[in-house]
């Protein structure tokens, strides 16, 4: 099981007082009267199940200037019990000055027994009486009338100026002290407390007086005699007897000697000489002792008994009371006794073996080093479209995002006869630059024999509506950190493809050719027909909204074919003359599209999907290059289409029956229709580009370009993507087929 | 300790800078919990937190190092296949073993090694992105190392996001089950779902998750309800709160009079100002944040009012007299008090004042206003509008702070909120009897709490509570 951590635990441990609960209150106090916020100690219960209340005295005592509090508890009521002490001598003299008083220690005269009963007693038991009353009616009175506040006024306002719980001085020790008195106010005074410690602070007032009244009567007995007597003026002597056996029912239950009917009669006073009518030794004593026994019976018992139970009781609800932990003063500790979330140490250990990674081939030697080359890594497709405007001739090495990516652009680098001079990477200014961006720009860079390293950071405007300026700085620190630490070297600029001005257009070409003025065009053979023919056909399907109609399928093969014109005429071999197509469009359309077909690998043929785009490109093929094509024949377009398509489809289905089957079945979704006439568009671009090349060239160029199905592209992004992979795919496939 | 071996485990792994870190915050509500940096590679070492429910640690969370070059590992990771029958936790743990695992890959090291060992792996991912190769490489690896994935999109409240993109990609993979979870911008039943995600993946440790999913609920239950109870305090406090100005004979001039005054203003202002900021302090600390002192303009309260309706209703009635017994009942109190005093001037009675004061309970403390106010003095209190300025700004602080998450690394701001017509009007007439009772007022001093004071807070804290969550 974890450990809950202390990080700071106070040095001084301490036992907080007692009950639990009120040093977290006075802590809390102390806490909530700071000036300025105190800093909390993060400091964790050290038993979890225990009560709330021990809880927080645990984290209570962690706080600063808890044990000078906890000090302050203590001094408070160690003032309150010398309060009491005193209260209590002088309840003793007190009690011992009635008695004196009421026996009359210097007259000869006979005592009146009942006269001193009354004197002694009487007072305090209608006190007694007023006393249950108020206890059981006067509950709201009491309330009102808070000890609680009186002693905690007092006390904290000694306390204040005498300097109880020292520790540190000035206002904050002053806090110290009115946290701690506010707390002890209402742990030991506070509700239905102050009824209870009120009834055992009177009750043991009482008793002190009664033990100093016992104490001077016994000590005024014993040093004196008095005679014991009683008289009456309207009362029969019949009465007084009863009296007299009424007082004495309890003292004698007791055990206390108590005169007998006898004596009673002996203590008459008689009215004439005002002295006894007689009087012995054993009938003083026998009244002595209903006298001291009458005042421990009637007096000092029921105030002892009375003092133990409000003592009780006050002891019982004040351990019973518990902090209000739902007020506010309470929250800071509160949150340090539940905490949601504990650190745990973890174990993280990896052994090493030894597996040496695998050599990479090396790269062939003695390269003509020439121009700029660039390359988008992880690029969110710029609204520029790629490539973006460079101002001058680059060569362009696609959008790198998979492993797929980084292989082929590597491969092609390094077959490749010429090797850029400059390498612009062109990024997102999203995209961490994190180990693996790293990794991409150094296999690439490797490839292309270290050329200068140009980065280039787009998608300003848009990192700038998440984040704030800082964000921004820090993110391009960050990826000069990363160039740098690669050790190559190179420039970092921000260019902003999405929203090219003026100035950024030119400093976007001065970073690609490193000068301000535009390099040389660059020889690059076939891949400079296929560069323009893909940047059209990508700025078209731009421009679509939706699926391409077949007016705009039409337009990306004129597209093409106007591209290729340069270099083959822009005709592809084996279409039909414009002648043919008017006199026998169907014929004429099969026809081109077995022209097509035949360039085909068997693959390709197999599947339905890419026979009936071969199909399709022979049809419009032959319509791109058809010059102006009369209103008839726009008109019939689709019909020519589908049936280029189903010609194509059908010669599928003769080879690969499977498979055109679960062509019928595939939805003829936005994304898939785009995709078949991208896809069409390119194979168009790859035929007329190779086609002096031979059939089989072609068809092993074709089986390795055009792999798997044809793609799904719903955006201009992935058709961007889709071009720039094929056309990689196309550079090392044209490598390949002039080297073998 | 057996305990450690059957704790539910967590791997939190994803892309550098996919919000790891954020997540662990906002789930464990630390916002001091490592380290977060829009830079890459900030976390370097796995760092792990147990999740409590009722105090007992119910699940281990482990930070991770971000995946960062997953295309050049899984290329390795192809490479280490030896033989047909390879199938992804052996390719992995081979690669754990290697010498690329201390070396170039070993931050990837580090993260597999927790994904091979939990008993769920949480992928975080910033919606924000597009599927990338790189990421379905990152899952590719993850789905290698055997255990359950449940891929987490973060950032999903940005405008930007794609997370339809993002589900249909996952959807392609198999991993049907996701979890949307902003860390910073905090929704606790975004929160319960991804419990409950994880709950369909970890069914082992369902028991554990339940536990954690209620304690959460009562917990943000409970923040709700203090933080209510806070502004009430705030509230009350501040109604009942007095500032005495001395009486009138001790000043010489009106010039005297007129600066007396704008002390007493000033300390009222400054008592109020520190009020305000334990008060926010603690509403905070109810939602778990700590030692962030929020942006909030200084609290103006310049229309505190002077003097007070002694006569009233309420004051009356506290005093005792009875509402029947009028004014007459009222001075004769003021003047029973004027005699214990034996005419002293205030301030030399107020030491005397306090120890008297306490003795006869509030009952004198209402007495003794009546004569100061028969000997001239006056008192200053804040007025409705302090009040309607504390109770706007500590509501919207309390709101803000509902749906913050601990990973959110932007300061607090707080602002005022418009409250409605008789929203405001309910908790001011709610706040009325405060205002004859300065004893309740806890702004400088502190004391036992009267019966009143807190029947008062839980009346107002409830209406106040309707409108935090609203
Ligand atoms: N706006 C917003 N920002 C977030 C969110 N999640 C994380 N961030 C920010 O994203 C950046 C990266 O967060 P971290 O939590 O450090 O990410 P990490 O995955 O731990 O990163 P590493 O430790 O480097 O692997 C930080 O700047 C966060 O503030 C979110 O949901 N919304
Ligand atoms: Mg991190």
């Amino acid at each position: 099981m974890s450990t809950p951590q202390d990080l700071e635990v106070n040095t001084e441990s301490f036992e907080p007082p007692a009950p639990a609960g009120l040093l977290a209150s006075a802590v809390a106090n102390y806490i909530h009267s700071a000036h300025e916020p105190m800093n909390m100690v993060d400091a964790r219960p050290r038993d979890p199940r225990a009560s709330m209340a021990r809880k927080l005295d645990d984290v209570a005592s962690s706080q600063t200037d808890a044990s000078a509090i906890a000090k302050s508890i203590h001094g408070l009521r160690g003032w309150m019990h010398w309060i009491m002490a005193i209260g209590m001598i002088l309840s003793v003299a007190a009690g011992a000055l009635a008695a004196v008083g009421s026996l009359d220690v210097e007259g000869g005269d006979p005592v009146n027994i009942f006269w001193l009963l009354g004197a002694v007693l009487g007072g305090q038991t209608i006190l007694l009486i007023l006393w249950l009353l108020m206890l059981v009616f006067g509950g709201r009175l009491l309330r009102r009338w808070s000890i609680g506040g009186f002693l905690l006024g007092f006390s904290s306002w000694v306390a204040a100026r005498v300097g109880i719980g020292g520790g540190s001085t000035g206002s904050s020790r002053k806090r110290q002290v009115q946290s701690a008195a506010a707390a002890v106010a209402e742990t030991d005074f506070g509700g239905s407390r102050t009824r209870w410690l009120l009834g055992t602070l009177t009750n043991l007032a009482w008793l002190a007086f009664n033990i100093g009244l016992l104490g001077s009567l016994i000590g005024a007995l014993y040093v004196r005699q008095f005679d014991f007597g009683w008289e009456t003026t309207i009362g029969s002597d019949a009465a007084f007897e009863r009296a007299t056996e009424f007082v004495s029912i309890a003292p004698e239950w007791v055990g206390f000697e108590v005169p007998d009917q006898a004596q009673v009669l002996e203590a008459r006073i008689d009215p004439g000489t005002g002295q006894l009518t007689a009087e012995n030794e054993t009938t003083r004593k026998a009244f002595s002792s209903l006298l001291i026994g009458s005042v421990v019976i009637y007096g000092l018992a029921p105030r002892f008994l009375l003092f133990m139970i409000c003592l009780m009781i006050w002891r019982t609800t004040r351990r019973r009371w518990r902090p209000s932990v739902d007020s506010a003063r309470f929250t800071l500790l509160r949150r340090l006794t539940e905490p949601q979330a504990v650190k745990v140490d973890s174990d993280d250990t990896g052994i090493a073996e030894n597996t040496p990674p695998e050599e990479e081939e090396p790269p062939p030697v003695d390269r003509q080093t020439i121009g700029s080359a660039i390359i988008g890594i992880e690029l969110h497709m710029p609204s520029c479209g790629w490539p973006p405007p460079c101002g001058a001739p680059v060569e362009d090495l696609g959008m790198v995002e998979s492993r797929e990516d980084r292989i082929a652009t590597v491969r092609m680098l390094r077959y490749s006869t010429t090797l850029p001079a400059r390498l612009v990477i062109i990024a997102d200014i999203s995209t961490t630059p994190d180990r693996g961006i790293a990794r991409s720009i150094e296999l690439v860079h490797e490839a292309a024999d270290q050329p200068k390293l140009i980065v280039i950071l787009s998608g300003g405007a848009r990192f700038r509506d998440r984040v704030d300026a800082s964000a921004l700085e820090r993110r391009i620190g960050d990826w000069r950190t990363m160039v740098k630490n690669m050790g190559v070297g190179g420039e970092i600029h921000e260019v902003d493809l999405d929203n090219l001005t003026a100035a950024s257009r030119a400093q976007l070409s001065e970073a690609v050719s490193g000068s301000a003025r535009p390099n040389l065009p660059i020889e690059r053979g076939p891949v400079a027909s296929i560069d323009a023919a893909f940047a059209e056909i990508s700025a078209q399907v731009r421009r679509w909204h939706d699926a391409p109609t077949d007016k705009e399928r039409l337009a990306l093969h004129k597209a093409v074919a106007r591209c290729a014109e340069a270099e083959t005429g822009g005709r592809l071999l084996g279409t039909p003359t414009i002648e043919a197509l008017t006199r026998d469009p169907r014929e004429a359309i099969v026809e081109a599209g077995r022209g097509v077909l035949a360039m085909l690998p068997a693959r390709l043929l197999a599947s339905g999907r890419w026979a009936s785009i071969g199909g399709t490109v022979g049809a419009l093929a032959c319509l791109a290059t058809a010059g102006t094509v009369a209103p008839a024949v726009l008109a019939a377009l689709p019909v020519w289409l589908a049936t280029g398509a189903a010609s194509g489809a059908g010669l599928a289905a003769l080879k690969g029956p499977d498979e055109s089957d679960a062509t019928d079945e595939l939805m003829e979704t936005e994304g898939r229709l785009r995709g078949e006439a991208i896809a069409g568009a390119a194979m168009h671009t790859v035929l007329l580009t190779f086609q002096g090349r031979g059939e089989r060239t072609i068809q092993e160029i074709m089986e390795k370009v055009f792999q798997g199905d044809p793609p799904e592209l719903p955006d201009s992004e992935s058709a961007a993507h889709a071009l720039s992979r094929w056309r990689s795919k196309i550079v090392i496939a044209d490598h390949e087929s002039r080297s073998s | 300790m057996s305990e450690k071996e059957d704790i539910f485990q967590i791997a939190v792994v994803g892309h550098t800078n996919a919000g790891k870190t954020s997540l662990m915050r906002t789930l464990s509500r630390d916002a001091g919990f490592g380290e977060v940096s829009p830079s890459p590679a900030t976390t370097r070492e796995v760092t792990s937190i147990a999740l409590l429910a009722d105090g007992i640690p119910r699940a281990d969370f482990r930070d991770t190092p971000g995946l960062e070059d997953s295309i050049g590992l899984l290329e390795l990771v192809d490479r280490l296949r030896t033989d047909r029958r390879d199938d992804g936790p052996s390719l992995i743990e081979r690669f754990l073993g290697s010498l690329e695992a201390a070396d170039r890959y070993s931050q990837e090291a580090k993260a597999l090694r927790q994904a091979r060992i939990a008993d769920l792996v949480l992928y975080v991912i910033d919606a924000r992105d597009r599927v990338l190769p790189r990421h379905l490489d990152e899952l590719e690896l993850l789905t290698r190392c055997g255990r359950p994935v449940l891929p987490v999109m973060n950032f999903v409240s940005d405008d930007t996001n794609r997370n339809e993109e993002w589900r249909d990609a996952l959807a392609r993979l198999g991993l049907h089950a996701t979890a949307s979870f902003d860390t910073v911008i905090f929704d606790a039943d975004d929160e319960r779902r991804l419990f409950e995600s994880m709950r369909v993946l970890a069914d082992d440790h369902a028991e554990a998750i339940d536990a954690l999913i209620e304690d959460r609920k009562r917990r943000r239950r409970r923040s709700i309800d203090r933080a209510a109870n806070a502004i009430a305090e705030l509230l009350v406090d501040s109604a009942a709160y007095v500032v005495v100005v001395a009486p009138s004979d001790e000043a010489k001039d009106d010039d005297e009079i007129r600066y007396q005054q704008l002390e007493a203003e000033d300390s009222l202002q400054a008592a109020l100002r520190k009020h305000e900021r334990f008060a926010h302090r603690t509403i905070l600390a109810d939602f778990e944040f700590t030692d962030e002192d929020p942006e909030a303009a200084l609290l103006e309260c310049t229309e505190g009012r002077l003097g007070i309706d002694l006569f009233s209703k309420e004051a009356l009635k506290y005093s005792g007299v009875g509402a029947t017994a009028g004014a007459a009942g009222g001075a004769a109190t003021g003047a029973v008090i004027d005699l214990a005093l034996g005419g002293m001037s205030l301030g030399a009675a107020a030491g005397i004042g306090a120890i008297v004061g306490g003795l006869l309970g509030s009952t004198a403390g209402q007495g003794r206003r009546l004569y100061r106010r028969l000997r001239g003095g006056d008192e200053l209190r804040a007025g409705d509008g302090t009040l309607q300025v504390l109770l706007a700004r500590s509501l919207d602080l309390a709101r803000a702070l509902c749906s913050r998450g601990h990973a959110d690394t932007r300061s607090i701001a707080i602002h005022e909120v418009v409250l409605k017509d008789d929203f405001l009007k309910t908790v001011l007439e709610t706040l009325r009897s405060a205002r004859s009772h300065p004893s309740w007022s806890r702004v400088d001093r502190v004391g036992p709490d009267s019966q009143g004071r807190t029947a008062l807070i839980k009346r107002l804290a409830r209406t106040i509570r309707s409108r935090i969550v609203d």
